[in-house]
């Protein structure tokens, strides 16, 4: 009877010291305690992941599977897109201009590769691979680019209004302009172009850049100047109302000289414009100080 | 020294012979512009390939992961149904396999008979999108577009980690092409690639 009672206790002794001690649960990794609260495991991505991991993990795996079958799917009306503007493209009209000058010849002005131009090459490069895997042949129009519109207006020796007339015409025709030209009332802002044509002439020639102009509230219709009080000094703020017939282009050259601020006018404003051509009357602009 | 060369030489055998390649599928053999293509597997990938792939992942901005299902009733595929895709419509030139990626990114291999739309093309800003929207076969009538006759697409890019191939399927919907007529292979490039599964040069 003893010897049944302490063999019973020295197995209970042997299975508590395997349950406290645990030397066979080496294998056993723990990714929560044993309370159950959870571990933080953090997912991030490596900039250069490990290639022979990827490698080796590759060659472990062997070919077989069935195919599956793709579902098919309800048809979505298609999304709107405003019409009432001409269209634009990336082409910068700074970019734009020196071609125009180059063609015409201007000494010391060398042709630059527009966006426009890079994105005619870029579809007529992909029109090349669709036909070439659907033998389908499809024409990518000869038009005229804005640029040789304008060329040809200014060779032609037309007057401002009705180079006016042929550049809107164009782009009622679905000729793309650059963004800042395109004024609050859907139309092309000629006159930018045409004092840019100028501005950009006269800097190849060797003058310089236009002055930043001083304007005053008085002379500029839409235009407020506020104090904003800061924490060391008061500093001028300048807003501009849009007007009807305004465009980006010719608010950078009503408060800096030059078209090329526009870019800072826009980026001042991104929360109200979402691209430079989408510029609107009565949108209140702030105008940064450069 | 002769026998670091012939233990050498051995290594060299040992890892040709065990760059094997695989069947895939029975129908895992197309025909594309008049030639044969067959997709098989290799069991050796190639290193420096993949880490090209992984550095184009990286240019992405954060997290930059690609969700599961881009769009809805947009279809998320795998490698088996882009080969069924391949030997069926894109076959019979009713489907059309599309590598959203830039076409430098292109030059680290493509999937065979892939062609490249790279993705900002489609863009309502591109004043060439509706010439490249016709090519797929849609119709015009004064600014409107039918899509009636549209070719299916099959969009990838560099991989999950980019997100070109989005980009491209939502501005491709955003212009009215029907979602049933889009699939996207999420895996994209990178997974092809790991997968060793059989790519082509770049045509020139």
């Amino acid at each position: 009877m003893i010897r049944t009672t302490v063999a019973l206790f020295a197995f209970a002794l042997v299975l508590c010291g395997l349950i406290i001690f645990r030397p066979f649960a080496d294998g056993e990794v723990d990714t929560a305690d044993r309370l159950g609260a959870p571990v933080d495991i953090e997912v991030t991505r490596a900039f250069a992941p490990d290639i022979d991991a990827l490698v080796r993990a590759t060659e472990a795996t062997t070919p077989t599977a069935t195919p599956a079958v793709a579902p098919t799917a309800i048809v979505q009306a298609p999304r709107r897109v405003d019409v009432a503007r001409p269209d634009t493209d990336d082409t910068r009209l700074s970019d734009m201009t020196n071609n125009v000058l180059a063609e015409l010849g201007f000494a010391g002005v060398e042709p630059v590769t527009t966006n426009s131009q890079l994105q005619r090459q870029s579809t007529s490069d992909i029109l090349a691979g669709i036909e070439a895997a659907t033998g389908q042949h499809s024409v990518l129009d000869e038009r005229d680019s804005f640029e040789a519109i304008v060329i040809a207006a200014l060779r032609a020796g037309e007057t401002d209004e009705s180079i006016d007339r042929i550049v809107n015409e164009a782009a009622a025709n679905g000729v793309a302009v650059p963004e800042i030209l395109v004024t609050s009332d859907g139309r092309v802002d000629t006159s930018v172009m045409l004092t840019n044509i100028v501005t950009q002439a006269q800097m190849a020639a060797g003058a310089a850049a236009p002055a930043i102009p001083e304007v005053s509230p008085d002379d500029v219709q839409g235009m407020e100047v506020r104090i904003v009080q800061r924490a060391n000094d008061d500093v001028e703020a300048r807003f501009y109302t849009v007007q009807s017939g305004d465009s980006l282009g010719a608010i950078s050259i009503k408060f800096f000289g030059v078209i090329t601020h526009y870019e800072e006018i826009f980026e001042a404003n991104k929360g109200l414009l979402s691209s430079p051509d989408r510029i609107r009357v009565g949108q209140r602009l702030v105008i940064p100080q450069i | 020294m002769n026998r670091t060369a012939f233990a050498c030489t051995l290594i060299g055998l040992a890892t040709v012979s065990a760059a094997e390649t695989f069947p895939v599928t029975a129908d895992a053999v197309f025909t594309f512009q008049g030639n044969e293509i067959v997709i098989s597997r290799t069991s050796v990938v190639d290193p420096t390939t993949i880490t090209a792939l992984t550095q184009i992942s990286a240019t992405c901005a954060t997290p930059c992961l690609s969700p599961m299902t881009v769009a809805e009733n947009v279809a998320t595929l795998g490698e088996l149904d882009v080969i069924q895709f391949l030997s069926s419509q894109v076959e019979t030139g009713d489907g059309l396999l599309v590598d959203a990626r830039n076409p430098d990114q292109r030059t680290v291999g493509i999937i065979p008979a892939s062609v490249n739309i790279p993705a900002t093309t489609v863009s309502p800003e591109n004043p060439y999108r509706n010439e490249i929207i016709m090519a797929l076969g849609a119709e015009q009538f004064e600014g409107i577009f039918d899509f009636s006759d549209v070719m299916t697409l099959v969009v990838f890019d560099a991989g999950p980690a980019t997100n070109d191939a989005q980009t491209l399927i939502s501005d491709l919907l955003g212009a009215g092409y029907p979602p049933d007529k889009i699939a996207y292979y999420r895996g994209g490039m990178q997974v092809w690639t790991t997968l060793g599964l059989t790519t082509a040069e770049p045509p020139q």
